[in-house]
């Protein structure tokens, strides 16, 4: 698949992608660059499960699921029944 | 042709076959995280 390159000098090699995704390691040694590669997916990781527990339904804040308590009607009490004042 | 040094200080063939682990692994990562995202659905769909 032939990416195009934004201002991108042609003279300069224009890797295949995939077929020549591989070549990306023969600039960027993993010896050394796995691992803060890894640490930065962890970061992105958290960051992006933070926003997605935090959402209305999902983390241990809504894990309890309470039946909807179910509207009661009764008449109200006696004392809170307003007196008339017969004057 | 003698070895060609790249930048990395890897050969080619050292760039292809770690190439190769690293598509294993990104390939278990994307199917890993399908089957979360179907179950969290199953669970709650975000929309």
């Amino acid at each position: 698949m032939k990416v195009p390159y934004l201002m991108a000098d042609p003279k300069i090699a224009e890797p295949d992608h995939p077929e020549e995704d591989w070549k990306i390691w023969t600039v960027i040694n993993p010896a050394t660059w796995m691992v803060p590669f890894f640490a930065i997916l962890f970061i992105q990781m958290w960051i992006i499960h933070w926003y997605a527990l935090a959402l209305p339904g999902y983390g241990w804040k809504d894990s309890v699921r309470v039946k909807e308590p179910v509207a009661v009607v009764q008449p109200a009490p006696e004392q809170k029944v307003a007196q008339v004042q017969v004057q | 042709m003698a070895e060609s040094k790249n930048l990395s200080g890897l050969t080619d063939e050292q760039a292809k076959e770690f190439h190769e682990h690293w598509k294993h692994g990104v390939w278990s990562w994307v199917m890993i995280a399908t089957v979360v995202h179907v179950v969290t659905w199953v669970y709650q769909p975000w929309f």
